[in-house]
């Protein structure tokens, strides 16, 4: 069966290619640029997995995965900079990881199964 | 304990002090002694010339006798019985003169004196003594009593002479000395209480000659004034001596009271300076003490101070670290991603339009990586502007070329028509404008206009930008040009630092104006070209 995937991320580069490899990977992929896009369609439609990206404008990865209504899908955050508190809050909501970028991509492929598997 | 003993010691101002009081005492206790001294010398001498006229006073009643008998006898006929009845008329209770007297005749051939007659215990013939005081009141013109004492022990006798008219008589009386009777009646008289006089027949103060003497003995030591007494033909001289001070016992002895007071002054004022001495040193002492702590607390505020700025510095440091990590990553994990993607094109050999794709996506993100160390090296190198005449409009075209505006944004330009052009570094300008419009646009979220205004204001180009966008509060107006501040998820907030730091070197200004809800206005403005006119 084929797993649904949302990426979120403000940066347009980063959301083209993530949705391109995770394509190619066999996921079924949508994507937007912010976290009220998200939740939306989070809203509208239930993903297996969500990975997001946790510094976005207006709202942040955290803040979207605390809004996120039950039950919950995997959610993997990215960030470039980690900082202590949204670390620890992305803990506390049982975020299914926490990726520092750059990261390799067999890397991102083999937690991004493992989230799916878990969710299914 | 030796530690104590410089303690026990006078410090030097009050050791100065000391002495100077001592030798001002001394001084003074000797000027007012010798001063003293001086008085009692003077009130002396002044004295002996009183007493010589009171002394040789009491003398004068033997001469005026003489010389009454001596006009007496010359008026009688100037014979034996003139003379006895002259002599007796003097006697006081009548009867026969009881005075040694006697009249005497010179020989004018021989000069031997021989007595005619004589009264009282005169002896028969003259001494040798006597005749000469004989012989001397004859030759005395005009006529004078000639007068000396002689003969020693219980027979001294002072001699008295004058002459009988213009005969070779002579009337001669001889008196014995009786030194003690003569004293005591004198000494009880006002004069004498406090003095010791003694009356010579002569001008020198011979003993053999002495007349009397006021308390039976003669000034011999200490300080002796003298004084001339004339008496008839010659001088007799009168010697005093203070028995007790002239000018008073409170004066003679003023100059103790001085010294014993000028050193109990020194004694108290040396004490009173060196207490202050011992308050002040002691007050100096604490101030050091106090300034040393202070100087203790000071390096140590500006150990902790060294220490702030060293932590400021690293958190300074630790903030533009992080902040170009964090703007990197995010170009190279695309950059990772495409790179991943267009491998696995090629290796299936076929991807030819996607691996054309993936690879303008990583020039893209090379681009903006190269924009953020681009940005940052502009803010670390700041370089003195290389200026020359620069036409705004053309400038502002080339900026929308580079960044073109979003799709719902409308960008309108107003240029007046006098605009010179810009005395600027080029490229620096192209970078303020590049920020100016970059922000202009991203401070729009959901469709709006930038306008971009050029006019000329005096020697100024003015260029605004002005977006309709969601404007700015007081606090990030007061941080707006800070380095590493910023708003946007992207961007190391060196932007609006770096832009106005050109302007500055421009020798322009840089303005803002903004509201929230309203939007922004930046205004810059930059000196105009001079124009120049070649020939």
């Amino acid at each position: 069966m084929t797993h649904s995937v949302l990426v979120v991320d403000d940066e347009y580069g980063m959301r083209e290619t993530l949705v391109d490899i995770l394509t190619s990977a066999g996921y079924v992929v949508t994507d937007c640029g912010d976290g009220f896009a998200a939740l939306e369609l989070a809203r509208a439609q239930p993903y297996d997995v969500i990975i997001m990206d946790i510094r976005m404008p207006a709202m942040t990865g955290v803040e979207v995965l605390q809004s996120l209504e039950h039950p919950p899908p995997q959610v993997v955050l990215m960030t470039g900079y980690a900082v202590e508190e949204q670390l620890r809050q992305a803990r506390e909501n049982n975020a299914f990881a926490i990726m520092q970028k750059p990261f390799q991509i067999p890397y991102l492929l083999r937690i991004v199964a493992a989230a799916a598997n878990s969710a299914a | 304990m030796m530690a104590d003993a410089p303690a026990a010691r006078l410090r030097w101002p009050a050791l100065v002090v000391v002495v100077l009081l001592v030798g001002i005492t001394v001084v003074s206790s000797v000027g007012i002694h010798r001063a003293n001294q001086s008085a009692e010398r003077r009130l002396l001498h002044e004295r002996a010339s009183e007493i010589a006229l009171i002394l040789t006073d009491s003398f004068a009643s033997l001469q005026t006798q003489i010389e009454t008998i001596s006009a007496e006898t010359a008026l009688n006929g100037s014979d034996r019985e003139a003379f006895l009845s002259a002599a007796n008329a003097l006697s006081p209770g009548g009867g026969s003169f009881a005075q040694p007297v006697g009249l005497a005749r010179i020989d004018t051939g021989s000069g031997i004196v021989r007595f005619i007659t004589r009264a009282g215990s005169l002896p028969a013939a003259p001494s040798a003594q006597a005749a000469a005081v004989i012989r001397r009141a004859l030759a005395e013109s005009p006529p004078k009593v000639t007068s000396a004492v002689f003969g020693s022990g219980a027979s001294r006798a002072l001699g008295l002479a004058y002459p009988v008219g213009a005969s070779n008589l002579v009337v001669y009386e001889q008196l014995p000395l009786d030194l003690a009777a003569a004293g005591s009646a004198i000494r009880t008289s006002a004069p004498f209480h406090e003095l010791n006089a003694a009356l010579y027949g002569t001008s020198t103060r011979d003993p053999k000659a002495l007349l009397l003497t006021t308390n039976g003995s003669v000034p011999r030591t200490g300080e002796i004034a003298t004084a001339a007494a004339p008496f008839g033909a010659d001088t007799w001289l009168v010697a005093i001596q203070a028995t007790s001070p002239l000018a008073g016992k409170f004066a003679a002895r003023a100059y103790w009271l001085v010294l014993l007071g000028g050193l109990l002054i020194t004694i108290v004022l040396g004490f009173l300076v060196e207490i202050l001495l011992r308050r002040r040193d002691y007050a100096l002492a604490l101030v050091a003490e106090r300034t040393e702590e202070l100087q203790q607390s000071v390096g140590e505020l500006e150990l902790a101070q060294e220490k702030l700025v060293q932590t400021t510095r690293l958190a300074a440091i630790g903030q533009l670290a992080s902040a170009i990590g964090h703007e990197l990553r995010n170009p190279l994990g695309v950059i990772t991603n495409a790179h991943y993607l267009l491998r696995t094109a090629l290796e299936r050999k076929d991807g030819g339009p996607d691996a054309a794709r993936h690879l303008r996506t990583a020039e893209r993100e090379v681009g903006a990586a190269t924009l953020i160390v681009a940005d940052l090296l502009d803010y670390a190198r700041a370089r003195e502007p290389v200026t020359a005449s620069v036409d705004i409009s053309d400038l502002i075209d080339e900026v929308q070329t580079v960044i073109p505006a979003p799709d719902d944004v409308t960008v309108e330009r107003h240029a007046a028509s006098n605009v010179p052009a810009a005395r600027a570094d080029r490229d620096q300008l192209r970078q303020v404008l590049l920020n100016l419009v970059s922000n202009a646009y991203e401070a729009i979220s959901d469709g709006g206009t930038v306008t971009i205004t050029t006019e000329a204001a005096a020697d100024f180009v003015r260029i605004s930008v002005t977006d309709t966008g969601s404007g700015m509060d007081e606090e990030t107006l007061g941080q707006l040009f800070e380095p590493f501040f910023t708003r946007k998820t992207k961007g190391i907030g060196l932007g609006l630092s770096v832009t106005k730091r050109i302007v500055e070197t421009h020798r322009g200004t840089i303005s803002v104006d903004s509201a929230v809800g309203r939007g922004t206005t930046f205004t810059i403005e930059l000196p105009a070209a001079r124009v120049e006119v070649v020939k």
